[in-house]
């Protein structure tokens, strides 16, 4: 089987695990991803939600807190941005609205300068805020809104009616849309506060994407093929790999592969 | 030594960072998960009831007064107790809920309380020549009780807070009962303001229905 056919298999299993609630199970497991608890068949909570609980105006449950970021942790040291890759919702949503040909290319410069905002989203929405003023993220998280709002909003259109907090939550889901239509992966490589959490781990993952510099004849196709517009040739451990693997089977040389450890 | 070696000594370390990493993130997730109730908090709170301002969106609220729970098991002997003596308001929270947070202080406005803040709370209020008794419940720190109560009356089905139940007595049929309405969030209102004037009306709804009713009312 080939490399992307198995990460989409992958990707499918992941969501409907991520939907167990379909059969009643709910269970007390974060999710390692970015879904919403507030989904009709959700079967875990949202890890960001669950820190944002865990802080939320000040009162702190520390294991709380750290529970998320444990189960996300235990997992990145083995595979690092894996998560995204083969594992996340969300990514195999992107993985859809790539294939429009709307895609743009971002300036490198501006590129670089983008990537910091999920930084921010991380501290500022999900920790600072949440712990000074209450829900911030969860209150603008377009997720929530795809996976949340509007199915509960379609599956019960008799019982719902929207609230004060719909309208700008639609706002942002629409800038969204926007977003991911116009640049592949664009809600990963600037404002998944997810990643953000998880990119440091890439550079101590036990399995990694590894280039052999010395056998590159910069051919650069691995770049073209990039979903997250790294410099692969020149990468070294990047926290913006998701492990995909498109670089993998786009190297003519075949020097790029998936390593174990060093 | 060859800057060959170097890279495989610092590939060597990496790799033993990485699993060293990895069994503490491991041995620490596992005492978590053993030593502490987070799983049942995520479980029992943040998956199962959800916060109105969550999902943006929130029941339709229609002063419908029923006489069966959802359940069919019938009203908590501690709501009926106080039944007796008049119509019992029921608020329900959770600690991280930006819509409760908005909508406590005018429930405490209604009955007077001015310290919401408190995990359970019980207050009463004349309204029209009859008593009326609020039941705060955070539902993050009562007992598995008050969540049975809770979702009783939870007509949605779909676990969400704020929720009012006032529950007062009505006539069905030929037989004076036990009845109640739950309504949520804002109450299908803009702001909070607006629901208080909706929450009164419903107060004084079921005060009305419990003076047609109560001589009738064998509790």
């Amino acid at each position: 089987m080939r490399l992307q056919m198995k990460r989409l298999v992958s990707q499918i299993t992941s969501l409907f695990l991520a939907n167990l609630g379909l059969f009643r199970i709910k269970t007390g497991f974060c999710y390692p991803f970015l879904y919403c608890h507030a989904c009709p068949y959700s079967t875990a909570g949202c890890p960001l939600g669950v820190m944002e609980h865990a802080i939320y105006k000040g009162k702190i449950s520390l294991p709380l807190f750290l529970y998320p970021i444990l189960t996300i942790s235990t997992l990145a040291t083995m595979i690092g941005r894996g998560i995204c890759g083969w594992l996340c919702p969300i990514g195999l949503l992107q993985k859809l609205t790539s294939r429009f040909p709307v895609s743009k290319k971002i300036h490198p410069n501006l590129e670089r300068k983008l990537r910091y905002i999920k930084y921010v989203n991380l501290v500022l929405l999900v920790i600072v805020m949440p712990h000074f003023l209450g829900f911030m993220f969860t209150d603008i998280c377009p997720i929530g809104f795809l996976v949340g709002t509007i199915p509960i909003g379609l599956i019960n259109y008799d019982i719902f009616v929207p609230n004060p907090f719909f309208f700008p939550a639609l706002g942002i889901f629409i800038l969204f849309l926007i977003l991911i239509l116009l640049v592949n992966r664009g809600w990963c490589r600037y404002f998944c506060p997810l990643g953000a959490l998880m990119a440091p781990f890439n550079k101590i993952s036990l399995i990694h994407v590894s280039v052999d510099k010395e056998r590159c004849v910069h051919c650069n196709r691995c770049v073209e093929v990039c979903p997250m517009g790294i410099d692969v040739p020149n990468m070294d451990r990047s926290t913006e790999c998701i492990l995909c693997g498109r670089c993998i089977e786009a190297c003519p040389e075949g020097i790029i592969s998936y390593r174990v450890g060093r | 030594m060859s800057r060959g070696d170097n890279k495989l000594q610092g590939g060597k370390m990496r790799k033993e960072i990485s699993i060293a990493s990895m069994v503490i993130s491991l041995i620490l997730l596992s005492s978590i998960l053993l030593c502490t109730d987070v799983y049942l908090k995520v479980r029992d709170r943040t998956v199962s009831v959800l916060c109105l301002s969550c999902i943006k969106m929130e029941p339709r609220s229609i002063v419908e007064f029923r006489f069966q729970t959802i359940n069919r098991e019938g009203i908590d002997h501690l709501i009926l107790e106080n039944l007796s003596r008049g119509p019992v308001f029921l608020h329900f929270r959770t600690d991280a809920c930006p819509a409760c947070d908005e909508m406590d202080p005018i429930v405490g406005d209604i009955f007077d309380v001015e310290d919401m803040d408190k995990p359970f709370l019980s207050k009463v209020k004349r309204f029209d020549d009859v008593d009326v008794k609020l039941i705060h419940i955070n539902l993050d720190h009562v007992d598995s009780n008050f969540m049975k109560i809770y979702r009783s009356f939870d007509v949605s089905e779909k676990g969400v807070v704020p929720m009012y139940v006032i529950v007062t007595i009505g006539r069905d049929g030929e037989e004076i009962k036990p009845c109640f309405a739950t309504l949520y969030g804002y109450l299908g209102k803009s702001n909070p303001k607006e629901a208080k004037k909706v929450l009164i009306d419903v107060i004084k709804t079921a005060v009305n229905l419990y003076k047609m009713n109560e001589s009738g009312y064998i509790t």
